[in-house]
């Protein structure tokens, strides 16, 4: 009977202690993450992990081979070209929206590149490159529907398909209080909740918009944003500041620099047109 | 310990959201329980008849329902019904999801329970001359209902718990609550302890009201 | 039909990612399980009622919100984990509780006589454990064992949730990107019946062969 008795109390102390010491480390190893850079690490492994989403086309999504496709995707392939001269050397993890921050946070994932717009708050909590790709938000409906502008939306019998993010609830609440909210954890979920009927209308990216609407003559992009020109970017771990400036310098040769050739390829395939450069457009010419 | 103040700090506030959400768990079940009660109910008579057919499709029903995960199901419903024209709510689409795989299992546990009860009851009631319906209402309804309330009250349990995976559809419940939270803050670990927490009160709660009602019709009968 | 059959290998290689968390996951927490549970009958009185506690706790929460758990447990005490390892470790500790409560109670149900019986013959504890008692509990515990294996490969459906990629997961990305839901919905129940059926009739005739008077 003792023996078995202290088997258990042992067993039971074991467990508490190791709670109070892993609540202890977590602050621990967020200080001790620190002090090693991304970058160092992903140098030493020999590829990077980049996180991307299988839901948003044309950024990421499923092919009809069934392999992993998109705009985001050849761009974490150029990153891992700049770090390693091997657009081979990464491995791509999919994750879903609501995973994103902790993913980067914890190391799961070296960065991540998935249709993200940087907004301040998020800035709190993640690092961000300078933008690679200019966004908005804009509203998609049927084309033969009733909206015309935000305004009409604002009736109690409609619904819209927003993300799972707090920014497009928060946005919804201020614009069009009156509909209906229908949350999705996909992008591609909204805009096929519009195209069926479940929904009157979805807040989309603006590039997403349209690749949706090129492939879809039954739905329309309406012409009032709901945001200002906005910029996604490549997201990363707060404090690093090694692996931030390795990232935002690539980002910025590729969308106005010696990487421009590389970028303008990509961009062309995907949205048919050629992307400006950032640094001519700049300087007035 | 400050780590702990804030976080405790960090939680209280959160708190209105997570309650809720948490009442939209409740209202989920309190819609699904009774709907499963009556298909079990209904699904009943042909399980138990003698004849091939309708016991047979019956049967084949539930070991679909058996066989295949409760979020496909759900999917299919929300997903599928606005192809054929029709919009339910993400709640309705969630509450007939989950009636339609519980009612299967209430179904085997109303059999079961029936089954049970000894052959001999059902003779000796006919042997002095009371009618099948009598026999069943008089005799073998009072024991099967003795023996069904404990698996019952462990189906229910089972049954909230799976009002969690409606959140996968959109439903604003206590677990996807927690999801949307946590894009806004760093704590994620910390609001699911919460998250669980309050699951781990409703199951309590309801575990402990079926036992009490076991003993009290235990004591009546 | 066709954008069935069109996916079909995409939807396979779901399935094969299915098949093997589902094998991870039955046969890690059937062991956890025996563990946890031989424990809790047989250990003394604190170690019973840690693990009263722990089944207790477990068989209380969603299993989604246990892979929520899961999922942010690691990073929460500073460990990277994938996916699959987190919601997996989960999973397992999950439906070990059940497998706890099912050989803990197939254990204690073995009558008492019979323990005593051996203890008069001089049987070691050990050996009583492993030749008297495992045995019988055993046969007792395949039904419902084999059901809680069922409910745990059915669960591995719901780490799509959490951000696992396996069947569920694959059959929402085909869907979203051709709208054919039914289709693809059905086929995907389809796969997952056969994945399951085999376990389902199996446990269904055990049922039958092992009754057993409570």
């Amino acid at each position: 009977m003792e023996r078995r008795d202290f088997l258990g109390a042992a067993l039971g102390g074991a467990g508490v202690a190791g709670l109070a010491l892993g609540t202890s480390s977590n602050a621990a190893a967020q200080a001790a993450g620190a002090g090693k850079s991304k970058l160092d690490e992903v140098l030493a492994r020999g590829k990077v992990i980049v996180g991307v989403t299988s839901e948003a086309p044309p950024f990421g999504f499923i092919d009809d081979k069934g392999e992993l496709a998109g705009f985001d995707i050849d761009m974490a392939k150029l990153v891992a070209k700049a770090i390693f001269n091997d657009a081979t050397k990464i491995e791509l993890i999919k994750q879903g929206f609501a995973a994103r921050w902790p993913n980067v946070q914890n190391g799961s994932i070296d960065f991540g590149i998935m249709v993200t717009t940087v907004y301040a708050d998020r800035a709190l909590r993640v690092g961000f490159t300078r933008p690679y790709i200019d966004s908005g938000i804009v509203l998609v409906v049927k084309k033969d529907g009733p909206i015309k502008t935000v305004a009409d939306l604002n009736k109690a019998d409609y619904t819209v398909a927003h993300l799972t993010t707090p920014v497009q609830e928060e946005r919804g609440k201020r614009l069009y209080p009156n509909a209906k909210f229908l949350t999705f954890d996909s992008i591609s979920a909204q805009f096929n909740a519009v195209k069926v009927g479940r929904a009157t209308a979805a807040q989309l990216d603006v590039p997403v918009a349209l690749f949706y609407a090129k492939d879809n003559p039954d739905v329309r992009i309406l012409e009032e944003w709901l945001t200002d020109v906005t910029g996604n970017a490549i997201f990363l771990r707060g404090d690093d500041f090694k692996w931030w400036l390795f990232l935002d310098t690539v980002v910025g040769e590729m969308t106005g620099g010696s990487l421009f050739s590389q970028y303008k390829v990509l961009y062309k395939t995907w949205f048919g047109v050629e992307p400006r450069h950032a640094r001519i457009a700049q300087s007035g010419r | 310990m400050d780590y702990a103040a804030q976080v405790t700090a960090f939680l209280l506030g959160q708190m209105p959201k997570l309650l809720a959400g948490f009442a939209v768990t409740l209202t989920v079940a309190v819609a699904a329980i009774p709907l499963a009660l009556a298909l079990g109910v209904v699904l009943l008579a042909p399980r138990l008849s003698g004849r091939r057919l309708p016991s047979g499709a019956v049967q084949a029903y539930i070991e679909v329902m058996r066989g295949t995960p409760l979020l496909l199901q759900i999917y299919l419903i929300y997903f599928g019904l606005p192809l054929i024209g029709l919009f339910p709510s993400e709640f309705t689409c969630g509450v007939v999801g989950i009636a339609l795989q519980h009612g299967a299992f209430l179904c085997e546990l109303f059999r079961a329970a029936i089954e049970s009860v000894s052959q001999r009851q059902w003779e000796a009631g006919r042997a002095i001359g009371m009618t099948q319906l009598a026999v069943f209402r008089y005799a073998i309804l009072p024991q099967a209902l003795m023996k069904v309330l404990g698996p019952l009250g462990n189906q229910v349990i089972v049954l909230i718990k799976d009002t969690s995976l409606v959140s996968a559809i959109g439903v604003m419940e206590l677990t996807l609550t927690g999801k949307m939270v946590i894009e806004r803050s760093a704590a994620s670990f910390e609001i699911f302890v919460a998250v669980a927490l309050f699951y781990l009160i409703v199951t309590a709660a309801v575990g402990a009201g079926f036992r009490l009602a076991e003993q009290r019709y235990a004591g009546r009968l | 039909m066709d954008v069935l059959a069109k996916n079909l290998p995409y939807l396979l290689s779901g399935a094969v990612m299915t098949l093997w968390l589902s094998l991870a996951v039955v046969s890690l927490s059937t062991l956890l399980g025996f563990i946890i549970g031989t424990l809790g009958a047989v250990g003394g009185r604190t170690l019973r009622a840690l693990v009263t506690a722990y089944i207790f706790i477990l068989r209380g929460i969603p299993v989604l919100v246990v892979m929520f758990l899961g999922y942010y447990a690691f990073p929460a005490f500073g460990y990277r984990a994938n996916a699959y390892v987190a919601v997996g470790t989960a999973q397992i500790v999950y439906a070990g509780a059940f497998v706890a409560e099912i050989v803990r109670s197939a254990i204690l149900s073995v009558p008492a006589g019979q323990f005593a019986a051996a203890r008069g013959l001089g049987m070691p504890r050990g050996k009583i454990l492993m030749h008297v008692v495992f045995p019988q509990a055993v046969r007792l515990a395949i039904p419902p064992l084999l059901n809680t294996s069922l409910t745990t490969i059915k669960q591995t459906s719901y780490a799509s949730v959490v951000g696992a990629w396996e069947l569920t997961w694959a059959a929402r990305e085909v869907v979203e990107r051709t709208l054919a839901a039914f289709q693809i919905f059905l086929g995907v129940m389809a796969i997952y019946f056969c994945i399951c059926y085999p376990l389902a009739a199996l446990s269904r005739w055990c049922e039958g062969r092992f009754v057993v008077a409570h």
